[in-house]
């Protein structure tokens, strides 16, 4: 197994603050890998450390075999890195065109390299459209093509996306995960992720959820379901007292609201054995799958380190 | 060094599409044509005709004097404007997205100043060609071939000048929104520094003084030197030396320091003196800045 990114024991203060507390964990290459947290958690601090933006306190951080700031190693790492930030970058006033090869010569690629490149992800990300238009006139959801264009001209065998599709409908935040998943299927790249939209985590292959520094949880997505997250069963009863005598009688503790019954079940079929028991008093029903909400929103409220 | 040359083309052409950055670094140079077509032409040719009588030489002559100080003014608004984009990619985070590429800091803000220098060379140029249109124009004559080598050679220094200049200046700046007061500041205290607005006679001594020990405005004394070296000799034929060296003096042609007239080559040396200086300070502000 390679490891793209390998992170121990990874500090970093502001004067008396402390942003990210020793935090360690390796990144599988190939792999998508979901970085989650709330707002000052720590995560942008950590994409930046590990994009070379930012210098760290204390730790060793491992990006592609080369090892953050040992004497021209950093170089070595932007080489093999590229990163999409949150905001859009380029220049308005170029066209797509301009700004991803003007950026792309800074990587030291000759000319006929650069065109190849081009026109790989050209293809990709569907670039024929709006390379000629200045960047400045793009959509959202344009710009942030140009911007993963713009990220991968050099062909960077890992790609940090610092929350990617904020902001986007959500037709464009499809075409975007699409266009990066087919990437790093066909590329074997590895994609470091923050985000807050929950789905794009679960597609992930590894998560791990920040808190204040330090990291509070992490694993598969099924796996943190499976510890954080319940699936749930909405019922309404004809008539709600004898609905309330039957679950009393059950043993099921449920939660109510507005006539609206909230039981949880173990999984859809536990669901379904429930339904046929009690099938007569039943209006209607709805099973809810638990969520990679579900956990983020348990971890968060759990206050402790787990 | 292909990185380097790929990001002056690109703060190149950032430049040159912005169109309104482009017009407001000419701004104060507007200002003082429309000045000088209003009144201050008319003040100075008044003024020398107490002295001999009105030629179309001293016409001329005057318009020379301007252009001279319009020629020094653009090298520094233009430049200054160049620098805009490194305020801009810095407020904007751009600057971190040139370095996730393997690219120093040091590179990005030399292509910085490079560009400034590329920017300020080529308004120069083209402004000098349209003052020598405007002087031709007016029924003056071209510079002598010696004159404009001269002028060209003053011109690439004041660029030089301008860019370090500026570049110091705007180090101590990290928002759009203090670069255009600085903007302001400058393109308004250099038409009065450089003795544009006002002739330097007309000034309180410590004014005077200030304007004598302010490097840039050296560039405009050797503009002037070079620009009216002709026709100040045509204009004042005939009329005591003595007069004639007040009139340079008045005017900043040549400056007086306790009682000695400074040389040219004492006016280059400042120039260059200044360069070294500032490029050396900028360094170290830039190396402390980025710790």
């Amino acid at each position: 197994m390679t490891f793209a990114i390998q992170v121990e024991n990874l500090c970093k203060q502001y004067g008396v603050q402390q942003a990210v507390k020793g935090i360690s964990f390796t990144v599988e290459q190939g792999s998508l890998f979901a970085f989650l947290g709330a707002n000052g958690a720590g995560k942008s601090t950590t994409i930046e450390i590990l994009c070379t933006l930012l210098k760290k306190s204390s730790g060793t951080v491992k990006i592609n075999g080369y090892t953050l700031d040992a004497s021209n190693d950093n170089a070595e790492v932007r080489k093999s890195i590229g990163v999409v930030f949150q905001q859009s970058l380029l220049d308005e006033r170029l066209t797509v065109r301009e700004n991803i090869l003007h950026r792309g010569k800074t990587y030291g690629l000759s000319k006929a390299q650069l065109a190849e490149n081009y026109q790989f992800i050209s293809t990709y990300l569907h670039l024929d459209d709006i390379e000629k238009r200045k960047y400045g006139t793009l959509s959202g959801g344009q710009k942030r093509r140009a911007d993963i264009a713009r990220a991968l001209i050099h062909r960077p065998k890992i790609l940090f996306l610092d929350e990617p599709t904020t902001g986007l409908d959500p037709q464009t935040r499809q075409f975007v995960w699409q266009a990066i998943r087919q990437l790093q299927l066909e590329t074997n790249m590895t994609v470091f992720l923050t985000t807050h939209y929950m789905e794009e985590a679960a597609v992930a292959h590894q998560v791990i959820v920040l808190k204040q520094g330090e990291i509070v949880a992490e694993g598969t997505p099924d796996a943190l379901k499976t510890k954080y997250a319940y699936d749930a069963m909405a019922l309404v009863f004809h008539n709600s007292d004898e609905g309330v005598k039957w679950l009393e009688e059950h043993a099921i503790s449920f939660t109510e609201k507005l006539g609206i019954f909230s039981i949880r079940v173990e999984s859809t079929l536990h669901a379904l054995t429930l339904l046929k028991k009690a099938e007569p008093l039943i209006a209607s029903f709805e099973v809810i799958k638990g969520t990679m909400d579900d956990v983020f929103l348990h971890i968060m409220a759990e206050g402790g380190v787990a | 060094m292909e990185a380097l040359s790929s990001l002056v083309q690109r703060n190149s052409k950032v430049f040159r599409r912005d169109k309104t950055q482009v017009f407001f670094s000419l701004l104060s140079v507007l200002i003082v044509i429309v000045l000088y077509a209003v009144f201050l032409q008319k003040m100075q040719v008044d003024a020398i005709e107490q002295m001999t009588e009105a030629t179309p030489e001293l016409v001329t002559m005057v318009n020379e004097w301007l252009v001279a100080g319009l020629l020094s003014m653009i090298a520094v608004s233009t430049t200054l404007a160049a620098y805009g984009i490194a305020v801009k990619d810095l407020e904007s985070k751009a600057q971190a997205d040139f370095l996730t590429a393997p690219i120093s800091r040091a590179t990005i803000q030399f292509s910085y100043v490079i560009n400034a220098l590329i920017v300020g060379c080529i308004f120069s140029f083209i402004a000098l060609i349209g003052c020598e249109i405007f002087i031709v124009a007016t029924g003056g004559e071209l510079l002598s071939f010696r004159n404009f080598v001269n002028v060209v050679g003053i011109l690439f220094l004041s660029v030089l000048l301008a860019s370090v200049f500026n570049l110091f200046l705007v180090l101590f700046v990290n928002t759009q929104n203090s670069f255009s007061t600085l903007g302001t500041i400058v393109g308004t205290a250099i038409g009065f520094l450089c003795g544009v607005y006002v002739p330097v006679g007309a000034l309180p001594t410590f004014a005077q003084n200030l304007i004598m020990y302010f490097p840039i405005s050296h560039t405009t004394l050797l503009l002037r030197n070079s620009f009216m070296e002709s026709s100040i000799s045509k204009v004042f034929d005939g009329v005591p030396a003595s007069y004639v060296e007040d009139y340079k003096i008045n005017y900043g042609i040549v400056y007086e320091l306790h009682g000695n007239i400074l040389s040219t080559s004492t006016s280059v040396i400042i120039i260059f003196v200044t360069i070294i200086v500032l490029a050396t300070l900028s360094i170290i502000l830039f190396k402390k800045k980025n710790k």
